[in-house]
This record gives C-alpha cells, sequence and structure tokens, in this order.
C-alpha cells in the first residue's frame, strides 16, 4: 500500500500533505502533553519495532504473503488512535528516506492511509466492538477493517491521479485487502493483543484506567 | 537480499559525495525528486529530462563509488510494485486523457494499445527510476543519524528528531532481533509455506514471534527511560547535537546540482530531441 514517488501528481500529493500534516502535528503534541515523558523512549523503540514486524512475511495463502501495518495495535495499547498516527508516521519517514519504500512527496498520502485512516477507523471499530464483543473479537474486526477502509482511500486515491482506474482498482485493492486484512493484519493484531494481555496487562493503557478505577473504588 | 546493516555499512564508505555535508544532500534529494514529480504527466521533452538527471545521479553514484551490484539489488527490491503500474498503463485509458489515438497493433483478449498510454507509462516509470535512484544515492552516502541531524538543523522540531534520532537507534537492535527470530526458525525447520503443518499453527507460530518484538520494543523503551533517568534527564530537556558549518565544497554541489536541474529545464527543445 506504499504508494512510490510520482504515481501521485504533485499537487495531489500536496493536498494529501495538507491533510496529513494538521493529524501529525496533533500527535506530536499528544505525545508531549497527554503522556508521561517516559513515554517518549517507549514510542520510539515501539516505532523501531513496528519497523522490524512490517518486515516479517505473513502467509496469506494461495503463494502470496503480506505484512502488518501496525497503527491499530499501537492505537489499541496506548488507548488513543494519536499514538497509531506517531508511530506510523516515524516507521513510513524513515522507509521513504532510508529505503525508497514509498515516497517523499507521497509521505502524506502513505501517512494519511495507513496511519490516520488506518489507526482511527481501527480504534473506533475495537472501542465499539469491545462494548459488546470479547477483546481478541474487537481488535481483529478493528484492524480488519481499519486496513481494508485504507486500501479502499488508497485505491481512490490512485484513481484520482489517473494511474488506475476507479472500478477495477478497486476490486483488486479492496479483494486483496479483505484477504491480507483478515489473516495479515486482523488475526495477527488479535493474537498479538491476547500475548500482552496475558503477560504485561499493565502495557494496555485501558487495563491502567480500569485498574485505577478499581482502586478508587477499593479506597472508596 | 540487502539488509539494513547493508546499507549503513555503504553510508560508512568514504567519498567526496559521503563528506558532504547531509543538509546539503537532503535538500539535493528533495529538489531532485520534487522537480521529476512536478514534470508534466506527457510531455514530448519529459524522457529527455528525466534521463538526463538520472545521467547525473549515476554520475554521483559513481562518484561515491557505490558497489554496483548493491546498486542493482536496492533497485530491484523497490522495483515490482511501481514497474508493474507503469507497465500496464499503455493498456488503460486513464481519466486525464481526453481522446487516444491507437497503436497500430491487433492484440488478443480485446486489448488495445495507445500512444497516449504508452507515453504516460514511460514517463511514469522513468520518474519512478529517478526519484528511487535519489533515494539510493541519498541513503547510501548519508548515515541514518545524520540525516536525522540534518533534519533538524533544517528546522524540524526538536521532539520530533529526538523520537526519530532513538528510533534509528533501536533500529539495528530489532532488526538482529528480526534476524535472530528467522535462523532460530530455520534452525527448526519453520518454513511458512510448509503445506504438511496446519495454517492455524503457522499463523501463531508468526503471531507469536510479532508479539515477542512489540514487548520488547516496548520494554526497550522501559529500560531506555530508566537508564536515561539515571543519566539526569527530564521533562523539557533538549538533545543536542555537534556543530558543523556548511563548507564552500558543500555550498558548490547543491549550487551545481540546481544550475543542473535549471539547465535541464531549460536546456533548448532541440537539444533535448537530439539527445
Amino acid at each position: 500500500m506504499h504508494i512510490p514517488d510520482a504515481y501521485i501528481p504533485l499537487d495531489q500529493a500536496i493536498v494529501y500533505w495538507i491533510i496529513a500534516l494538521p493529524f501529525i502535528i496533533i500527535s506530536m503534541k499528544w505525545a508531549k502533553n497527554e503522556l508521561e515523558e517516559m513515554k517518549v523512549p517507549i514510542l520510539a523503540a515501539l516505532a523501531a519495532g513496528i519497523f522490524a514486524i512490517q518486515a516479517l512475511n505473513i502467509p496469506i495463502g494461495m503463494g502470496t504473503s503480506g505484512h502488518m501495518v501496525g497503527a491499530t495495535l499501537v492505537a489499541i495499547v496506548f488507548a488513543s488512535p494519536w499514538a497509531g498516527v506517531l508511530v506510523l508516521t516515524l516507521v513510513l519517514l524513515v522507509q521513504g528516506f532510508g529505503f525508497a519504500d514509498g515516497g517523499i512527496t507521497t509521505l502524506g498520502a502513505n501517512i494519511l492511509n495507513m496511519g490516520v485512516i488506518s489507526g482511527f477507523v481501527g480504534y473506533y471499530t475495537y472501542t465499539t466492538l469491545r462494548r459488546n464483543f470479547s477483546q481478541s473479537l474487537a481488535a481483529f474486526g478493528g484492524a480488519w477493517l481499519g486496513l481494508f477502509v485504507s486500501a479502499i482511500v488508497c485505491a481512490v486515491q490512485m484513481a484520482l491521479a489517473g494511474t488506475f482506474p476507479l472500478v477495477p482498482g478497486l476490486k483488486a485493492m479492496g479483494l486483496f485487502h479483505l484477504i491480507i486484512g483478515f489473516i495479515g493484519e486482523g488475526l495477527i493484531t488479535s493474537i498479538v493483543i491476547g500475548a500482552i494481555a496475558k503477560s504485561r496487562p499493565d502495557l494496555l493503557e485501558e487495563n491502567r484506567a480500569s485498574g485505577t478505577e478499581r482502586a478508587k473504588e477499593a479506597l472508596a | 537480499m540487502i539488509t539494513l546493516s547493508d546499507i549503513e555499512h555503504e553510508a560508512y564508505k568514504k567519498s567526496p559525495i559521503h563528506r558532504l555535508d547531509a543538509r546539503v544532500k537532503l535538500l539535493f534529494a528533495l529538489a531532485i525528486i520534487i522537480y521529476a514529480v512536478s514534470l508534466p504527466r506527457i510531455h514530448e521533452n519529459n524522457g529527455a529530462r528525466l534521463l538526463l538527471l538520472e545521467s547525473y545521479l549515476l554520475c554521483l553514484g559513481l562518484l561515491a563509488s557505490l558497489d554496483f551490484r548493491y546498486f542493482i539489488l536496492r533497485f530491484l527490491a523497490v522495483l515490482p510494485f511501481g514497474f508493474a503500474i507503469a507497465c500496464i498503463q499503455p493498456f488503460l485509458k486513464p481519466s486525464f486523457i481526453e481522446s487516444f489515438t491507437p497503436y497500430p497493433l491487433s492484440l488478443p483478449f480485446g486489448l488495445s494499445l495507445s500512444y497516449e498510454g504508452l507515453a504516460f507509462g514511460l514517463s511514469l516509470l522513468l520518474k519512478f527510476t529517478v526519484c528511487v535512484t535519489t533515494i539510493i544515492l541519498l541513503s547510501s552516502t548519508t548515515r541514518l543519524r545524520d540525516m536525522v541531524i540534518a533534519a533538524n538543523r533544517l528546522g524540524i522540531p526538536g521532539e520530533f528528531t529526538l523520537l526519530l534520532s532513538m528510533m534509528v537507534r533501536y533500529l539495528f537492535l530489532f532488526w538482529g532481533m528480526l534476524r535472530r527470530i528467522r535462523v532460530a526458525q530455520e534452525t527448526r525447520l519453520f518454513d511458512i509455506w510448509n503445506k504438511k503443518v496446519p495454517r492455524k499453527w503457522i499463523l501463531t507460530q508468526v503471531g507469536n514471534s510479532i508479539s515477542s518484538i512489540f514487548i520488547r520494543a516496548y520494554e526497550q523503551g522501559e529500560k531506555s527511560y530508566i537508564s536515561m533517568l539515571c543519566r539526569g534527564y527530564g521533562n523539557g530537556h533538549e538533545k543536542y547535537y555537534y556543530s558543523s558549518k556548511i563548507g564552500r565544497k558543500d555550498a558548490l554541489f547543491l549550487l551545481a546540482g540546481l544550475g543542473y536541474i535549471l539547465l535541464v529545464h531549460f536546456l533548448p527543445k532541440a537539444s533535448l530531441i537530439f539527445i
């Protein structure tokens, strides 16, 4: 889903940068204000971890493999979509400048798709599902929908850029990411959230919040 | 296969290009990429202009004594997606083209080629090649750490470059961890394509590897924070970077690069067609 340079004309690429930039700035403000200072090294290390995780192939079936994006995963752990935006911005920047994976002019569009849309759609789907379903099912649904919607937006961007017609693009990207999202993003996110809940439940921000509430109740 | 350490190994070489200030290289790379992307989608001079830019970049690559095999491998690693999209352009009818001139070639399955599609596909492929070459050149002659420092000096906010510089530091750690996981899996004959093993089990194993990287990354962050506290880190502390000045050679490199872009752009039409 990394759109390379030149596949979106400069004027449109600038528009995506203008849309993505406020999200990046607000995510920085979030990291500064909402979090304890401790979160700075944690977010940086996590960004490096997500970079390695994105390089790990996941078998999808029929001879194809995919990789995780991870925005929803980070958003669920920190209980905020801004964490997903910030970590993915860092990862995409290093991928773009260091590895020519994705582009420089198209970085705005890529951050918008994989960081903002995937993070926000994924996280809010998770919180909505969490009311009625188990944690692993909610994480699965959130990560899957987050990736699927961002793939659809990516197909629309390519169509607007004139590099790929809309209907076949939607079919190809939609169908491909429906399957990749199911296994690569959905299942793996739910496994990872399950593993964190088992081994380090204190890492999940929602557990911390409920923990403090429980402590307050106990004191009262 | 090119790995993170290969790229950093190239970036540690010594050459006139490696010695240039990272700010200058970053600005030059941005200028080339923005110029290449800004060229019209279809134009008679696109081919010549982009080829001239590419040849300049290759000359710089030679000057930086980059390994040829490494260069080609890196290029091939990012090629597939861009190449595929560019190659299907002659068969598509992009929405921004109003009238098509069919190419006199009959193809099976009702496919047809158009001159406009061919021109667009070719210019897309050339633009992509120029942009990728620029990034390979930049990342093979500039260490990631220096790039972050350059970004800080060019005015990117300190909080952001602090995050980036820490991320770059841990990048190699987790890359090494990923490699160890892969080696450990291979020694136990773990193969994600093995059809004799239940798929669910394979996915659980991959999920476990990813969980372990994620949790270790988080714990690394916690450990680093504690060690930072031991060294007196507190809220509002800024990272200090060593100072450096842009020398005459650096300025000359940037001016030559920008001058070349202008030259390529304003070169008389006749000479471009000749090329």
